[in-house]
């Protein structure tokens, strides 16, 4: 027993000693304080500059100092502190992407040496982009108000309205020009576009509610995708009734949280959930 | 008033020859000394090539109305050609060996001598076998004339660098080109982009793969070569903080003039410090358009404004290859290097899921009625996370998404802008001068599994030359209907790309064609001589991927005395055979084959040798010849040859109840391969003593990352099963079941 014990105390003498003492061909040793702060910030840091044969790191917590130890023919100082600043953390040499230290845990979010000066050339990239946001959903925006058309007349179960409307989306949907849209929207729009114009020809065929209803929800389906990749001014609600389709439940898009259910109209108009809110 | 007009007109004539000889009085003269050399990037001493000794080669500068003249002087083994990409030249200038001139024979000096009669970024590079892998690539640049009314204020001035890309390969390119042509997949296992059976179950996406292989494609990968190094420059890290001798500081805007030395490698490129202007391609100015990345096609250049944001940072500019294995990295500015995050891992099932649904049974690509052109769609883009689902989360979590309706709704972020074809505008208007109009089609072709390449499925040394007539007007309609993308390059011209910005289509001399899109383009024919057309990717244009257009009358070119046998040497490049070898030394005998296989034909023998003659020796040769675009059919003649010891009497029957004793027996057979869904090879064979044999089988079957499965069965009641687990590029641990000598086990080794 007591030597299993005496076994088991020098292992745990011997195991850091022989990691942090790690041993390289051409080894090297160099010390950078590197910005971080709790343990699991040791672990990232450690575990992104380290590799076979090649470096390994050792980060102290309260010094916040890495000691970095690498086969100086195949690797060097600054190839290991880029690593340790593309998994999030500042160094002397490289400055971690914005993007990777926002995802960084909210304890490991450290002071950053240097901060971004919010440039006034960043506000004009920022103005830019909401312009293009607008002219993005102006495109893809007709389809969209023409189908919340067809569900609320299908919330006042009214056939030649739903007709009516359907004829509109189906107008719609072959206008657009595939090639003005964004990248995302273009995407959506492959997947589903020929449905969509198949659906509203269908339940522009005839007045019959019942019929209607039942395309209404792969209509629903497919819009869906398409709203998802669309940038949206307001969010718009993913509902569903879980009673139409025999009990399989069914969706539909709003605009309002409120359910105005388009399956079963004043039948059970506020039957209903949120499933979803698409923003 | 006739006389009148002639007389003006002839004082014009004397201005403008007075004024042309005053600025093509400079001459300016580069030695270029071509020699062996050996570099390191990987860690091991490899040879490549170094133009007075640097890779890449110099950066050449001039001014626009300048004379070039270059005295290349081959100090290698080998003969060499350097190619003015971009540049309008005599035709014997154009340095295409065998079609514009001889090749610079070892030993020897070579002048090229022609005035610059243009601007811009442009590169050059040798046109001599595979040789502009190794090194032989560098930056041409020509600057505007000082006062030149098309000089821009904010960008003509601003500090500049050079920047040629390239990719390096510790292998011989030689070997690169024949593994290609034999569907090696080792390159697949180096990207970790295998895609085999066990990777698609693990992804959900077995039966995607199942599509696939029904289909008859192998796993599909943006590029085809894995390279172990990326180079800016020649380095894969590169530094550009100050211009004469001044630093850069916070506010400043830099010009790169970037050109794609790369063999076949499409580059992203990213800036750490915000937009990117892009503000001239391929030596042709267009109006500043911003993006936020832009993908650089084999062979295109770029030029592009980038802005310092902050003092005390320095920004990368980070180029990626399109398979986004390794990038390098250039930083602008000084201090703390801002980076970039790299861009995520390709998600290729998704692409092969993508690749089902684009491609017909018969190996035509359809595109389901979108009208795809100008890089404009990028169907890629099902592959690229950072496009298809915001960024920060995790694999599994996006599985979990998949599941039940539709996708996860994604995180808010903003579009990611691309450049594209139709995003770029030319400065002036660039309207042809009148001509005869003529149309030419084609149809990008080409065979992943064989890696032929072509036009109109037929091969440059199977082609006429396109015959053009100086002062037409040529508008060239190209679809692309292979799987892969191509940068198509026209040599000594430039054309328009029709891409609805009317007069002022921009002018380019390569444009990349992404599968299933067509591009339209036109350009005037305004000189003499053979002009080369073909896709820059180079393992590509050695597979004989392009066409020559020649003008007729033709006119006799001193450089090339006998000008058919040149071209017939020329032809040699895509007739070239590729060798592939391989033997199983296992423990119940040798199992092997090898094979000669170029554009169309295929010699090939397998032979199984036991250890004793009971086990019997056999070999199988069949020299066939593959039709069709997708090459599934192959016709051939094949003579076989075998000793089995049997028991006495014995004969073995066949499931057509005929008999061979399998004796000594030596037999000419004809008959027919066919590649069936799935990859199965279905062979019909017919001997001369009437019987029959038919034939399964398949080869290389991807179950897991390293380990491959095969299988064989026919009517003669053979059959044998294999697994076999690559160790290395030419080497594998074995083992299978054969009827005949039963089980065995032992290293492959394969070339």
């Amino acid at each position: 027993m007591k030597s299993i014990i005496k076994i088991a105390a020098l292992i745990l003498f011997l195991l850091p000693v022989s990691a942090s003492a790690q041993q390289f061909k051409h080894s090297k040793q160099v010390t950078v304080p590197v910005s971080g702060n709790c343990d699991m910030c040791a672990a990232t840091i450690q575990k992104a500059g380290s590799a076979k044969q090649l470096s390994s790191v050792n980060w102290n917590k309260d010094t916040k100092i890495a000691t970095i130890t690498f086969d100086s023919s195949r690797t060097s100082a600054d190839a290991v502190l880029k690593k340790i600043a593309l998994a999030g953390y500042d160094n002397p040499s490289f400055r971690a992407p914005d993007d990777v230290y926002a995802a960084l845990p909210g304890c490991c979010k450290y002071e950053r040496a240097v901060a971004v000066q919010p440039a006034a050339q960043q506000h004009q990239m920022q103005d830019h982009k909401a312009h293009e946001q607008i002219q993005n959903q102006s495109l893809l925006q007709p389809v969209l108000n023409n189908y919340l058309a067809v569900k609320d007349a299908l919330v006042q179960s009214d056939g030649a309205a739903v007709q009516q409307q359907a004829a509109a989306l189906q107008k719609t949907l072959e206008g657009i020009s595939m090639s003005s849209l964004g990248e995302k929207e273009h995407m959506a729009w492959m997947k589903v576009y020929e449905q969509l114009i198949a659906e509203s020809k269908v339940m522009a065929a005839g007045k019959d509610v019942a019929k209607q209803r039942r395309v209404f929800m792969e209509l629903s389906q497919h819009m869906y995708t398409l709203v998802q990749a669309m940038e949206l001014t307001e969010p718009l609600y993913w509902q569903f009734c879980p009673m139409y389709n025999n009990g399989k439940g069914a969706n539909w898009i709003s605009k309002e949280k409120e359910i105005q259910n388009p399956y079963y109209g004043s039948q059970m108009l506020t039957c209903g959930r949120v499933a979803a809110t698409i923003e | 008033m006739q006389k009148r007009h002639f007389w003006s007109g002839c004082l014009f004539v004397i201005i403008l020859w007075s004024a042309c000889s005053t600025w093509a009085q400079k001459v300016v003269r580069y030695d270029l000394y071509i020699q062996d050399t050996t570099v390191n990037f990987t860690g091991k001493a490899k040879r490549a090539i170094a133009v007075n000794g640097q890779i890449p080669m110099p950066d050449l500068h001039f001014t626009e109305g300048d004379t070039a003249e270059i005295w290349v002087h081959n100090q290698l083994k080998e003969s060499t050609s350097l190619h003015w990409h971009g540049l309008f030249l005599p035709n014997k200038e154009d340095g295409v060996p065998y079609l514009t001139q001889m090749p610079i024979a070892p030993g020897t000096t070579h002048v090229y001598r022609f005035p610059l009669i243009q601007n811009g970024t442009h590169w050059y590079h040798s046109h001599s076998g595979l040789q502009e892998q190794i090194g032989m690539y560098g930056s041409f640049i020509i600057h505007k004339r000082e006062g030149d009314k098309t000089v821009r204020k904010g960008i003509d001035d601003l500090p500049v660098m050079p920047v040629i890309l390239s990719e390096w390969t510790d292998m011989k390119p030689e070997n690169v080109h024949r593994m290609l042509h034999n569907a090696n997949d080792w390159f697949a296992l180096r990207k970790n982009a295998v895609q085999s059976y066990a990777e698609a179950a693990q992804e959900g996406k077995l039966g995607v793969k199942f599509g696939n292989e029904w289909k008859r494609m192998l796993a599909m990968d943006v590029s085809d070569v894995y390279y172990d190094k990326v180079l800016l420059n020649g380095q894969t890290e590169l530094q550009f903080d100050q211009y004469n001798q001044q630093p850069l500081k916070a506010g400043d805007k830099v010009r790169l003039r970037i050109s794609n030395g790369g063999a076949s490698s499409y580059f992203w490129l990213r800036y750490a410090g915000g937009k990117i202007t892009v503000v001239a391609t391929d030596g042709n100015d267009i109006e500043p358009v911003d993006v936020d990345r832009l993908i650089i096609a084999v062979s295109e250049t770029y030029d592009i404004v980038l802005t310092i944001p902050q003092e005390g940072l320095s920004y990368e500019l980070l180029a990626t290859t399109e398979d986004r294995t390794q990038s390098a990295s250039m930083y602008i500015g000084n201090g703390i290097r801002q980076l970039i995050s790299p861009l995520p891992r390709l998600r290729y099932f998704e692409g092969m899921k993508m690749m089902n649904d684009m491609m017909k049974m018969n190996g035509d690509m359809k595109d389901m009625g979108m009208n795809m052109s100008l890089n404009q769609m990028d169907m890629n883009m099902v592959m690229y996370p950072e496009v298809m689902h915001a960024g920060g989360k995790s694999q599994q979590m996006d599985h979990s998404a998949h599941e039940g309706h539709g996708e996860q709704p994604m995180a808010k972020k903003p579009g990611i802008v691309t450049l594209n074809y139709a995003m770029m505008k030319a400065t002036a208007p660039t309207t042809l001068p009148d001509g005869p109009v003529r149309t030419l089609t084609f149809e990008l072709t080409g065979n992943m599994n064989r890696y032929v390449w072509s036009l109109d499925n037929k091969v440059v040394s199977e082609t006429d030359k396109i015959l053009i007539r100086k002062g037409e007007n040529l508008r060239l309609v190209i679809y692309n209907n292979s799987m892969m993308r191509h940068p198509m390059h026209l040599h000594g011209h430039d054309f328009r790309v029709l891409n609805g910005q009317g007069a002022y289509a921009p002018m380019k001399n390569v444009i990349d064609i992404m599968p299933m899109e067509t591009d339209t383009l036109e350009f005037h024919a305004n000189a003499e001589g053979d002009w080369f057309f073909h896709c820059h990717i180079l393992y590509h244009m050695m597979s004989g991927m392009g066409r020559i257009f020649s003008y007729t009358p033709a006119t006799p070119n001193p450089l090339l005395p006998e000008p058919k046998k040149a071209l017939r040497m020329l032809y040699m490049d895509d007739r070239m055979p590729h060798f592939m070898a391989e033997n199983d030394f296992a423990s119940n005998g040798n199992d092997g084959m090898f094979m000669l296989q170029n554009t169309r034909w295929s010699l090939g023998t397998e032979w199984r040798l036991g250890y004793n003659s009971m086990h019997g020796y056999e070999t199988e040769t069949h020299l066939g010849r593959y039709i069709g675009r997708m090459q599934w059919l192959m016709p051939f003649v094949g003579f076989d040859w075998r000793y089995r010891k049997m028991g006495h009497h014995e004969v073995e029957r066949n499931l057509f109840g005929q008999t061979n004793t399998k004796d000594n027996r030596a037999m000419l057979s004809l008959g027919v391969q066919y590649t069936l869904p799935m990859l199965v090879q279905f062979q019909a064979e017919v001997y001369q003593d009437g019987n029959l044999r038919l034939q399964l089988m398949r080869e290389d079957i991807p179950l897991a990352k390293r380990l491959r499965m095969s299988f064989m069965v026919n009517t003669d009641k053979e059959y044998m099963a294999g697994l076999r687990y690559i160790i290395h590029r030419n080497f594998a641990l074995s083992a299978h079941y054969d009827s005949d000598m039963g089980f065995g086990a032992g290293l492959t080794v394969s070339y």
